[in-house]
């Protein structure tokens, strides 16, 4: 199991390849990477605790139960990134505009996540 | 709709019940049974099959009658593990302010101790939303049952 750094590492790094690409051209890509990116800032808090998700529901179960501030930004993107993974690309696109890929995705749903979980947590050694 | 065997579970609401098509009752109890082994807060048979009846499938009709305007179907497939509950839109688009609304409804369902996750579907040919559930079995809590993945229209 990975360590409250080690979440706290591999989040940041989802975050700066986000900034390192073309969102807007593989939204599909990059909801995933900011889902990720999300999943790594929870788990960073759930570490704290000296705990783990188990999957991806367990997850949600936590967020909902111990978090429900950011529930709703975190289903979102787990939604979407589950469209992302399995609908036929022209589903997905025809399902989500590119340009909110950074509006909606990164600067709204995981931006509220980041700074909710940087209230909670330590600084960064 | 794509014609196949699928074959849905059909609720209507009337006079604040929920009922089952009669033709459909035995395989609602199979399905519901299932679904309630996954629900870990209301568990065993009958009494939890009126509960699951009455307060799950209820309030989830009438969450889906007052956001009739962005619901075209609603789905509680067969379930092996938790329950899940499927919201198909309206809008072929995924609308961001209605999944708002449905993960509203998982926490208002949360809170009256049913553990299940919704998740919006935007509307799309079946191909789309087989990728998501399968339909045989299910129960469709809301919505015209030709909408259903697979159901021939009548």
């Amino acid at each position: 199991m990975a360590t409250q750094s080690q979440h706290r590492v591999k989040a940041r790094g989802n975050r700066a390849f986000l900034d390192e690409i073309d969102a807007s051209a593989r939204a599909d890509w990059a909801v995933v990477v900011a889902f990720y990116t999300a999943v790594h800032l929870i788990e960073d808090v759930r570490a704290g605790g000296s705990r783990h998700s188990l999957n991806h529901r367990e997850r949600l179960d936590f967020v909902r139960v111990h978090h429900r501030a950011i529930f709703v930004q975190f289903q979102h993107l787990y939604t979407r990134s589950l469209l992302a993974r399995y609908d036929s690309n022209a589903a997905f696109y025809r399902r989500f505009a590119n340009a909110d890929i950074r509006s909606v995705v990164i600067d709204g749903w995981l931006a509220a996540i980041k700074g909710y979980v940087a209230g909670l947590t330590s600084p960064a050694p | 709709m794509i014609t196949a065997n699928h074959s849905v579970i059909v609720l209507n609401r009337t006079s604040g019940q929920v009922t089952v098509e009669p033709e459909d009752e035995d395989r609602f109890v199979i399905s519901a049974q299932e679904a309630v082994k996954a629900c870990q807060d209301h568990q065993k048979a009958d009494h939890a099959i009126r509960t699951f009846k009455q307060e799950l499938f209820g309030p989830l009709w009438e969450w889906c009658f007052l956001h009739a305007a962005r619901v075209k179907a609603c789905f509680v497939p067969r379930t092996v593990g938790r329950l899940e509950v499927y919201v198909i839109g309206t809008s072929e688009q995924y609308d961001f302010a209605f999944g708002d609304d449905v993960a509203r409804l998982e926490l208002s369902l949360a809170d009256r101790g049913w553990n299940v996750s919704a998740m919006q579907l935007p509307d799309g040919p079946d191909e789309d939303l087989l990728s998501y559930f399968n339909p045989e079995g299910a129960i469709q809590v809301y919505g015209d049952p030709e909408s259903a993945p697979g159901q021939s229209p009548r």
